[in-house]
């Protein structure tokens, strides 16, 4: 039979190596696709563009990989919780890093494009970039001067 | 050997190009230019392809004891042309007067009457864009017309017909001939179009005048003087020290570069390198109900002069607005991750005045002399105060403005507008150089350029730098040469 201190010293360290385990086994791509996924859960999305976007992302190295980490870590809580109601230093800090994924996201797709017709299939173009992209969609809502 | 010419022109930036303009306009058709370049030519191609303004490393030339503030500088031939926004706004003509208007700070040596003209030829030049009303008096309107407001723009200009304008911006509004109209791409470092004037689209014919000889990656090491006269340069090209001389020797090598340069040379002053500055960039976000942004036609739609000239200068720094357009952000989506509301925000950044500090430094690395070295402390109280005023500048634009909430506001970690640290001044004791831009003691010496500011003024310095080259060139001619 295990003592009371031995089956708490194995709760702990199981919790611990449960815990090691899944921030060792977290991926910052994955984070990337839940963010969309969760904010973007209205719009037709397409996995596979869902997946060469958060590696393109990724890539880049715009958003701290610690961040992707923490976040993809903590996704089953992250799913359920409506951030977005709540205004404190933490949920402004997520709802920041949401923003930035969503609107690479959108602005590196066909949605604008398409008059943000949540109906169609949002398809991926490749990531944005203003420079390379400035005759399809660098500010997709700017209104030219002459109209 | 040593080559002798009428002048040489330390730097291509705007200082050193729109001086070199008026210089060659007014010198004779012998005149002999020597202008050295630190840096190399790097064509827009080039930039584009290497996502770089410069090929010249600014980390290499420079120590910055407080990385925590950026100065951003773009080396090399045309200097921060290559990169800047193309905020072509003018001072107040209470900028020029703090201290005998509002008590506050010092007043400049020159006044906005007296620059007028020249701000109109810079304008010009660069085929500014603009509207039909000003904040400020002018004699002349804007070459090309302004560009459109984004949605937040229009109402604020409906709220206050007196207080929100399109900006002054050198992002055309038409086709130039080298420039196309802006597409609103929101990198304007790097603008994929050449919309934005550069040295390299604006004025390239200056460097290949007969009268001009250009000395790219030539890293000027000291002005040489006898007694109170300069005699010319010495610089390191191609691995070996060269020397010129000159009958002018002008300095426009940028806010950071003139004072070290200076101080190398063992030309002196109290001031020299001190009182550097940028005005204090607040960036702040706001959530909109109903309205949305980003719907301009141009990178920057708006400035607000609200909160600009007025009383409250004796109390706080006053403020420059401008509503940026672009839903691309460095540091942040622009976008609002809600269904059906992804624009509607506005983003604006806040620019406050500075009192400068003389605690902020540029000084020569004692380790490599060929370094500079910048120190900064902190922006002044005065700007300090101003920022603190922000929630009620907020308060009084939702008179205009559906604001849902604020969503962030944050100290940005530059303007990319260096200045300070020659400053400039009619007393010898307070000052490093006159008002036309030439050192008091040393009169065939002039240093030009955003190191002169006595102050920062809300507004973008570019405008204020290149019309001080055209006044200091066309001075350097009336008092009859007398420098040489």
């Amino acid at each position: 039979m295990f003592s009371r201190r031995q089956f708490l010293a194995a709760c702990i360290a199981g919790l611990t190596g449960l815990v090691t385990w899944r921030f060792i086994g977290s991926s910052d791509e994955n984070a990337i696709i839940a963010v969309l996924q969760k904010r973007l859960d209205y719009l037709l999305l397409d996995d596979n563009d869902l997946h060469a976007f958060a590696r393109d992302l990724v890539a880049q190295r715009v958003i701290s990989r610690n961040k992707l980490r923490m976040l993809d870590f903590a996704v089953p809580v992250y799913m359920q919780l409506p951030i977005a109601s709540y205004r404190n230093a933490l949920t402004h800090a997520v709802r920041h890093g949401e923003e930035r994924i969503v609107s690479l996201y959108l602005l590196s797709s066909d949605f604008f494009l398409n008059g943000a017709d949540e109906t169609r299939l949002v398809r991926y173009h490749g990531y944005y970039d203003p420079i390379r992209n400035l005759h399809s969609n660098s500010n997709p809502f700017a209104r030219p001067i002459t109209s | 050997m040593t080559d002798h010419y009428d002048a040489i022109v330390v730097g291509t930036g705007f200082a050193g190009a729109f001086f070199l303009l008026r210089y060659l306009e007014r010198a004779s058709p012998t005149a002999r230019v020597l202008v050295l370049e630190r840096g190399n030519r790097d064509s827009k191609a080039w930039q584009l392809q290497n996502r770089c303004t410069s090929s010249l490393n600014p980390g290499q030339l420079f120590i910055n004891n407080n990385p925590e503030k950026e100065w951003l500088t773009s080396p090399g031939f045309g200097g921060n042309s290559k990169a800047w926004w193309g905020g072509a706004a003018r001072m107040m003509p209470g900028d020029f007067q703090l201290q005998s208007r509002y008590g506050v700070g010092i007043d400049w040596p020159l006044s906005y009457e007296e620059l007028e003209t020249y701000y109109g030829d810079v304008e010009a030049i660069m085929a500014v864009s603009g509207p039909a009303d000003s904040p400020m008096p002018r004699s002349r309107p804007f070459p090309l017309r302004p560009h459109r407001f984004s949605d937040p723009d229009t109402l604020l200009k409906k709220k206050f017909p007196d207080g929100w304008y399109h900006p002054a911006t050198a992002r055309a509004s038409a086709p130039t001939g080298t420039r196309s109209i802006c597409r609103a791409a929101g990198t304007c470092e790097l603008c994929p179009v050449d919309a934005n004037f550069s040295i390299h689209n604006g004025l390239p014919r200056l460097y290949a005048d007969p009268r001009v000889t250009m000395q790219l990656q030539a890293a000027v090491e000291e002005v040489e003087t006898i007694g109170d006269l300069a005699r010319g340069v010495s610089y390191t090209s191609d691995g070996q020290l060269r020397r010129a001389t000159a009958d002018l020797v002008v300095l426009a090598a940028s806010a950071l570069f003139n004072p070290h340069i200076l101080l190398r040379s063992g030309i002196t002053h109290e001031l020299l390198g001190k009182r550097l500055h940028e005005q204090m960039p607040v960036d702040v976000c706001l959530n909109l109900d109903g309205v949305k942004g980003y719907n301009g036609s141009s990178t920057i739609t708006g400035n607000g002069y609200l909160f600009y000239e007025g009383e409250h200068r004796r109390q706080h720094a006053a403020c420059l607005i401008e509503t940026w357009n672009s839903p691309f952000n460095y540091h942040r989506g622009a976008l609002r991750a809600e269904r059906g509301r992804w624009t509607e925000r506005a983003y604006f950044r806040f620019m406050f005045d500075d009192l400068p500090r003389a605690d902020n430094a540029v000084t020569v690395n004692a380790a490599n002399p060929r370094l500079a070295e910048v120190t900064f402390n902190g922006y002044s109280d005065y700007a300090q105060r101003g920022m603190t005023r922000i929630p009620a500048m907020v308060n009084s634009m939702a008179s205009a403005l559906p604001i849902e909430n604020i969503e962030s506001i944050s100290v940005a970690r530059s303007t990319s507008h260096i200045q300070g640290t020659v400053v400039m001044g009619n007393d010898p004791a307070t000052s490093v150089v006159d008002r036309h831009l030439v050192h008091h003691r040393i009169r065939n010496l002039a240093i030009l350029g955003a190191s002169a500011f006595p102050t920062a003024s809300p507004a973008y310095p570019t405008l204020t730098v290149s019309a001080l080259s055209l006044w200091a060139a066309d001075h350097l001619f009336t008092r009859s040469a007398s420098y040489v």
